[in-house]
């Protein structure tokens, strides 16, 4: 789904990601963990094509170039800041992201990600006066607006609670039954546990965990220190 | 290719929808910050006024005494025509009194002048003789102390130039050897024209107003700087507006396919819109109503302008928001901005009352050329040069807007 081949980024003289390499298969979600400001953010921020790297490939779907047009059609992206308009409702924000494409938000509104997230309940409700499950739920809804096969997260439990990360976990698995593949960066437990690969980033570097560890939080602590 | 440019400014007016319903949600904010500053402003105005014009002496007239040993009538009589003539009603007050009273008022800054005429003061005039009168003056009085002396002695000579006319006139007659019983009135004729030529110093002089505001009368000066200073600070109320657009944000939107000069513009664009939402009607009504230009002339011309005016602000503002790290840093730079530039544009002291080399500089400062227009939509008078600069203007912090953009989402 995903190939990334000796992708580095730097600013400056400072080597954020140095020759970084993985694959996602399809219908495997990948986890990306790694200490406070090793580059896990930067690694999203630069598949969804947000922000520019200095050097590699990165092929979307095996024949895709890495483009702002590929990357918007076919990945999706829920940064940890919600991409929202504080000051407007829910709908409204559905809206942009859904662009022109009004009836797929109106079927969508009646049994596809929003109606599942429960976001038709408070449709009228300003941004600001959310809750931050309600706020997260919505940038998931607004994320997916084009249906996307990839789907990237970047701590998208922190500062949730149980259920609503019930919800999110429940939705991925359905997500990736699916046949669609989602990257995760996370320090949640909850989340980790949910993954198929997982990577660490340390040290500018990337490497693939093993899976019988990757089941243990006091192994992965030690792989983070 | 048609469908993908359709899909594209469907794609930004749907971006510009979202910008403007969140403006409009700024519009009590707005409302609300414009009458708190400008309360202050017309209290500063208020205060400044009573500051400037509480000393009355400043627009009083200028008393002048004449002390005179003379009991002539004809002094009074003179004193009477003269204080009533035109040019000299609006700006002198005459007083008759004794010396010593004259120096003590004189010496207490009561008096602008004390002028002692000489015993046989106005016979001296009617037979030649033209006896000199002393003007005084305040040992501490400035220039307008040597206007006033120059303007006297222009009088009198003036008045000697009449007499001469008047006596030549009389000598003509009489060498003539014309009807005698006629001189009397043809010397009280003579007497007349002469002197009324003489004293009506008015047909001498063009006059001229000048003023430190140029062409624009003091209420229409303020009015336009209070305008524009009004639409900056108002600014502080949309302060989350103009922040609105974080980094991570833009940079989402940009994976949507709008660019960041266009979320730019579509940005400024949106809070352009809710100022004008709010002055055009009082724009129409004050040019339609107070300039008496035509309405049609209005719609179409001035409230364009306006428009612009109010956009050229608008990037400015956008500009100073996003070089700030935060809403409360934006305010402050703001603030401090506006006061700025408009003090140094003239528009708080006219540009006559500033130094040269703020005078020189003024034409590289973005007020000067808001002021410009904001003087030109409230006098009603319209030079293309100042729209233009103000369009340019507005490019130029546009240009800016997106250099900052991009060097914080590197």
């Amino acid at each position: 789904m995903l190939k990334i081949e000796n992708l580095s980024k730097s600013y400056g003289k400072h080597n954020i990601l140095n020759n970084i390499s993985l694959e996602l298969p399809a219908g495997k979600c990948i986890g990306i963990i790694g200490a406070n400001g090793c580059g896990k953010s930067t690694l999203l921020s630069i598949i969804a094509g947000t922000l520019s790297y200095n050097s590699g490939t990165i092929t979307i779907l095996d024949k895709y170039p890495h483009s702002a047009a590929n990357c918007s059609q076919y990945i999706g992206y829920v940064p940890q800041e919600n991409p929202l308009f504080d000051k407007l409702t829910a709908l409204d924000n559905l809206k942009f992201w859904y662009g022109s494409d009004s009836s797929q938000l109106k079927e969508d509104l009646s049994n596809g990600l929003p109606a599942l997230f429960g976001i038709t309940e408070y449709l009228k409700k300003r941004v600001e006066n959310m809750s931050g499950g309600m706020k997260k739920r919505l940038s998931i809804a607004c994320s997916l607006a084009k249906h996307q096969p990839i789907l990237v997260l970047d701590e998208p439990c922190a500062a949730l609670d149980l259920p609503c990360k019930e919800d999110i976990h429940n939705y991925l698995r359905n997500y990736l039954k699916a046949g669609n593949s989602v990257i995760i960066t996370s320090h949640e437990e909850s989340d980790i546990a949910m993954c198929d690969i997982l990577y660490l980033i340390k040290d500018s570097k990337i490497s693939c965990i093993d899976t019988d560890t990757s089941s243990d939080m006091s192994a992965l602590t030690e792989y983070l220190r | 290719m048609f469908r993908n440019v359709f899909t594209k400014v469907k794609q930004y007016f749907s971006y510009y929808r979202i910008q403007q319903k969140t403006a409009f949600s700024y519009i009590p904010k707005l409302l609300l910050c414009m009458l708190c500053f400008a309360a202050l402003l017309v209290g500063f105005a208020f205060a400044g006024s009573k500051l400037l014009y509480s000393n009355h002496n400043s627009v009083a007239k200028v008393k002048i005494a004449l002390v005179t040993e003379d009991d002539n009538p004809l002094i009074d009589l003179a004193l009477h025509y003269i204080g009533k003539m035109d040019s000299v009603e609006g700006i002198c007050e005459f007083e008759v009194t004794t010396e010593e009273d004259a120096f003590n008022k004189l010496r207490n800054g009561e008096l602008y002048s004390v002028v002692l005429l000489p015993p046989n003061f106005i016979d001296g005039i009617m037979n030649g003789d033209n006896i000199p009168a002393e003007v005084i003056l305040h040992p501490d009085s400035g220039a307008d102390s040597v206007l006033f002396e120059t303007l006297a002695s222009a009088a009198a000579y003036t008045l000697r130039t009449a007499q001469a006319g008047i006596y030549a006139g009389i000598d003509t007659y009489q060498f003539y050897e014309l009807n005698k019983k006629s001189v009397n009135r043809i010397t009280n004729d003579l007497n007349e024209i002469y002197i009324d030529m003489a004293l009506r110093r008015s047909l001498m002089f063009e006059p001229e107003s000048l003023s430190a505001t140029g062409t624009l009368s003091i209420g229409t000066f303020f009015a336009s700087s209070a305008f524009i200073l009004l639409l900056l600070f108002s600014g502080i109320g949309c302060a989350a507006f103009y922040k609105s657009n974080t980094s991570f944000l833009s940079k989402t939107i940009k994976r949507q396919g709008i660019n960041y000069s266009a979320q730019i513009i579509l940005q400024a664009l949106a809070i352009s819109v809710c100022y004008f939402v709010i002055f055009a009607i009082p724009y129409l009504l004050y040019s339609h109503f107070i300039l008496y230009a035509e309405l049609l002339t209005t719609i179409f011309i001035h409230l364009p302008i306006l428009f612009i005016l109010i956009f050229g602000i608008c990037t400015f503002m956008l500009l100073l928001f996003r070089i700030s790290k935060n809403p409360q840093t934006g305010t402050l730079l703001l603030f401090f901005v506006s006061v700025v530039l408009i003090f140094l544009s003239g528009g708080i002291l006219p540009k006559a009352f500033l130094p040269l080399a703020i005078q020189k500089a003024m034409p590289f400062l973005p007020s000067t050329h808001w002021l410009s227009l904001a003087f030109d939509l409230f006098s009603g008078s319209f030079t293309g040069s100042a729209l233009i600069l103000t369009l340019l203007i507005s490019v130029l912090f546009i240009l800016l807007n997106y250099i900052s953009t991009r060097l914080e989402n590197l």
